[in-house]
């Protein structure tokens, strides 16, 4: 099963590690193909899992991504991951996130 | 995604829903997740089903979002976000709503044009980066769209996989065929038998993460495995094509309630009603049946009227749930939920009105679970061309009569493509993959013993009443299959999703 999974605030006792590991482990769907290993910002746990996620760090925004997504911005459209993670990182830090600007 | 440069982070969801996020607070987190398993492997997630969340199943076949079936963890509403930083998380705020703006002013072949070539795009883009693309073809206009569309913009025979029965009044795939042969595809068929589905339902119920009482999954499910059989990597799927051009029957049925909508409530209330109602409840003549029977439905007002087929006020809901449980939920939730959903198009088109209903409770809760949960199952990635972004604000500026002109359902879609369909496909009834559920498990022993076997939890668990279920395997299935065995499979559903979980 693919999927993206974290939190954000406190981390529970026994640590996050083994919070992401149980989370993961909770799914009784098994991962499908290869699955890439769980990475975690510092601050707030973010993991994928399943050979149809993705998740990338780009200037320092962690992102876990499933599906099919586009960035669109004006009559430009694109499927660059990259690209996707800086425009929502301008979106969301500047609180300028728009109807429209999510495919 | 979390920014560390801002210290924001964002939770988000596709505009149609496509795909699912859950969340749910704990003593200082908001946890979320993709699925509600991993939402519930937290260790301060409390996992407590929700009553309400099983009514609200039972009234709907499927959860209905945001609340989901467990007390606390919701399901992000599509076209939703949520902005979290150091200290706080918004509430679930839209970044998009579907926004109807009929434009009047555009001629129709400039209109065709312009789907044609969204069409051709949306399909291509969704091709391009997968190595190995089928098509979901069940012979309506959708499927078929999509399959011509892929062999257009690939130059290649397209893949395609349908599914038939072996049941009088269910088998489609002699349409199938028609637009196989019409595209030159590359066709594979399988029939689904009674024990392909006493095999598969154990399985596609508890693959689920919270009931789904959709009996189309187990054919989607045996259809997404013959392609990933064949070696399709991504099947693209033809949903939301009824959703966004008018495609769902009962838009005509309902067309012919509003006819009635527009008789003076003064006449209706004054005089029609109360010379209606005042007939018999079964009058010996058929006119003055069919004359009651049409007030009765046509009179409530939308969205309440969307409804009138449900299948617990036909039952009666104190006759269906235990009197304490039926005492501890809110009755009114899913109508609640309609209304919400329906409240910002009141003011819309009929026509619209429905399918912004529809793109919440039939398609995001419904229909694309259905399909990509069993494309997930079967190993297969799905896309869905119809909804690419570009096609659904084109829709949205759609006249009402270009949706339905009428009673004639998806009039400009099918106009627009009159020269690309085959006219099979054009003219005939919709159905779909649809499972004759009544039929088999009226009829097919193995069937009927699964599903009293799954519900036997139920009966001690205090939510239906043992007297109903005993009546529903006994005289309901026999006076009407096919209406009372879809109660029996959401049933059925629920009691192995419940045994699976160990809930």
């Amino acid at each position: 099963m693919t999927g993206l999974f974290g939190w954000f605030g406190r981390d529970p006792e026994g640590g996050r590690d083994a919070a992401l590991q149980r989370m993961l482990q909770a799914d009784p769907r098994p991962p499908a193909g290869a699955s890439p290993s769980p990475r975690a910002p510092a601050v707030a746990p973010l993991a994928a899992t399943g050979a149809r996620s993705r998740q990338i760090t780009v200037d320092g925004a962690h992102l876990a991504i499933v599906g099919h997504p586009r960035w669109i911005d004006g009559g430009t459209r694109s499927a660059d991951l990259h690209a996707l993670a800086r425009a929502l990182c301008d979106g969301a830090a500047g609180g300028r996130l728009r109807a429209g600007s999510v495919g | 995604m979390w920014d560390e440069r801002s210290g924001r982070g964002l939770l988000a969801v596709d505009r149609i829903g496509v795909n699912s996020l859950f969340y749910g607070s704990t003593t200082g987190a908001l946890v979320f997740a993709s699925t509600l398993d991993l939402l519930r492997g937290h260790p301060d997630v409390r996992t407590e089903l929700s009553d309400q969340g099983l009514y609200d199943y039972l009234y709907f076949h499927v959860c209905a979002g945001p609340q989901t079936v467990f007390r606390g963890l919701e399901r992000l509403p599509a076209g939703h976000w949520i902005e979290f930083n150091a200290a706080t998380a918004s509430a679930p705020r839209p970044y998009w709503t579907m926004r109807f703006a009929p434009d009047h002013s555009r001629r129709l072949p400039a209109l065709e044009a312009e789907f044609v070539a969204l069409l051709g795009d949306a399909v291509q883009e969704l091709a391009a980066d997968a190595p190995s693309v089928g098509a979901f073809l069940s012979g309506g206009t959708d499927s078929s769209t999509v399959t011509g569309m892929l062999g257009r913009t690939t130059g290649a025979p397209p893949r395609t996989f349908s599914i038939g029965f072996d049941v009088p009044g269910f088998d489609e795939m002699e349409y199938a065929r028609v637009a196989a042969r019409h595209f030159g595809c590359e066709h594979h068929e399988y029939y689904v038998t009674p024990g392909d589905v006493v095999d598969a339902v154990p399985k596609i119920a508890a693959w689920y993460d919270q009931p789904f009482g959709n009996a189309s999954a187990v054919p989607t499910y045996y259809c997404a495995r013959m392609a990933h059989e064949h070696g399709v990597e991504r099947m693209l799927a033809g949903d939301g094509g009824d959703e966004l051009f008018g495609g769902n029957e009962r838009y005509a049925k309902q067309h012919l309630f509003g006819l009635y909508q527009r008789v003076p409530s003064a006449l209706r209330r004054g005089l029609i009603e109360p010379l209606v109602m005042a007939l018999p409840a079964e009058p010996g003549l058929a006119p003055l049946r069919k004359l009651r029977r049409y007030v009765e439905q046509a009179r409530p007002p939308m969205p309440q009227r969307y409804q009138t087929y449900n299948l617990l006020d036909y039952l009666g809901r104190s006759n269906v749930f235990a009197p304490q449980f039926l005492a501890g939920v809110d009755q009114g939730h899913p109508l609640a939920l309609l209304i919400d959903g329906h409240k910002p198009y009141a003011d819309a088109s009929l026509i619209d009105q429905m399918l912004a209903i529809d793109l919440r409770f039939v398609l995001a809760d419904g229909d694309l679970p259905k399909v990509t949960q069993m494309c997930a199952m079967a190993g297969v990635d799905v896309a869905f061309p119809m909804l690419d972004d570009r096609l659904v604000a084109f829709s949205a500026t759609l006249t009402a009569a270009q949706k339905l002109r009428g009673t004639q359902l998806r009039w400009f879609f099918k106009h627009a493509l009159r020269d690309f369909l085959p006219p099979a496909v054009l003219t005939k009834q919709k159905h779909g993959f649809g499972l004759p559920v009544g039929a088999w498990l009226a009829g097919h022993k193995p069937l009927l013993d699964l599903a009293g076997d799954s519900i036997t939890g139920l009966r001690q668990r205090g939510i239906v009443q043992p007297r109903f279920l005993d009546e529903l395997f006994s005289a309901r299935l026999r006076e009407h299959a096919s209406f009372f065995g879809n109660m029996i499979w959401v049933l059925m559903m629920l009691g192995i999703w419940l045994e699976s979980r160990r809930l």
